[in-house]
């Protein structure tokens, strides 16, 4: 049974949807800019649990179209990116580039390609963390905007990213293992 | 009916011009992150983990991460296109919308 947009148990169920995410965006965020880990092993697991939460989260965001498109007066201070890109490398330590293929759905592109896990994880945080700022600014056009904002970044950049570090942080972690 | 459509197609352009844009910031910071990498891959190294490998190695990943990154690029500068080959269509239908309910 699918429930039109303006019915009250379908809006409700969104809203729901949209908290779960936010959660999974704001805790994903924190880890990665505050997460004191005793190993790369115990980083990588952190990590990987965010980004599996994310991915299941993303996928329930309702499909909204916001007019306004809300954008960041001030972009996140690049020397504060810096440090949080420095932070993760620190924490990876030797988990960094991985093969895999770009895009297995497609059977004319068979090259290898090298991934680099501190790629995928901090642009994962960049596109997050701006839109959790729109998000914050408070008001319902700028609450709208991060809602879709968030949905689009995902299926143009981020998805990508998260599925790639997913992958590759399982078998960094089984590497660990041997 | 044709106000509905003219509504719906109004409500598309914005959503496509608003992605058009988006994407545009998306584009131009993996190209700086591209030309970064081609001009010093050890800047966006961290902890020198490129440093303590063989010189095939090393080659091999820097060369790996520049095919990464332009595909990447390629995709995301292909999918904005489509979008604007998207909006233009939709605009014209809009266009030609209007000038039929000019008439009416």
């Amino acid at each position: 049974m699918s429930l039109s947009e303006d019915n009250p148990i379908k809006q409700m169920q969104d809203f729901r949807d949209v908290l779960s995410f936010i959660a999974a965006a704001k805790s994903y965020c924190a880890c990665i800019e505050g997460y004191q880990t005793q190993n790369d092993k115990e980083f990588l697991l952190v990590v990987q649990t965010n980004l599996l939460i994310l991915y299941q989260t993303v996928n329930k965001l309702p499909d909204t179209y916001s007019q306004d498109n809300i954008k960041l007066e001030q972009d996140i201070d690049s020397e504060f990116l810096e440090r949080i890109i420095e932070f993760i490398a620190a924490r990876l330590m030797d988990n960094r580039y991985y093969l895999h293929l770009f895009n297995p759905a497609d059977e004319s592109d068979r090259d290898i390609s090298y991934g680099d896990l501190l790629d995928d994880i901090g642009d994962i945080y960049k596109d997050l963390k701006r839109s959790l700022l729109i998000f914050d600014i408070g008001t319902d056009a700028a609450k709208g905007s991060a809602i879709w904002r968030f949905k689009f970044t995902f299926d143009r950049h981020w998805g990508d990213h998260c599925i790639n570090a997913i992958y590759a942080s399982h078998y960094f972690l089984r590497k660990e293992k041997e | 009916m044709i106000d509905e459509k003219a509504k719906s197609l109004e409500k598309e352009i914005g959503k496509l011009e608003g992605q058009i844009e988006t994407h545009g910031e998306t584009i131009k910071e993996h190209e700086k992150k591209l030309d970064d990498y081609k001009k010093d891959p050890d800047s966006q190294d961290h902890q020198g983990r490129l440093k303590g490998v063989t010189p095939e190695i090393r080659e091999k990943k820097i060369k790996g991460r520049i095919e990464v990154l332009e595909k990447q690029l390629k995709n995301q500068r292909q999918q904005q296109a489509n979008d604007k080959q998207k909006l233009e269509t939709a605009k014209k239908e809009l266009e030609k919308l209007n000038k039929d309910r000019a008439k009416q």
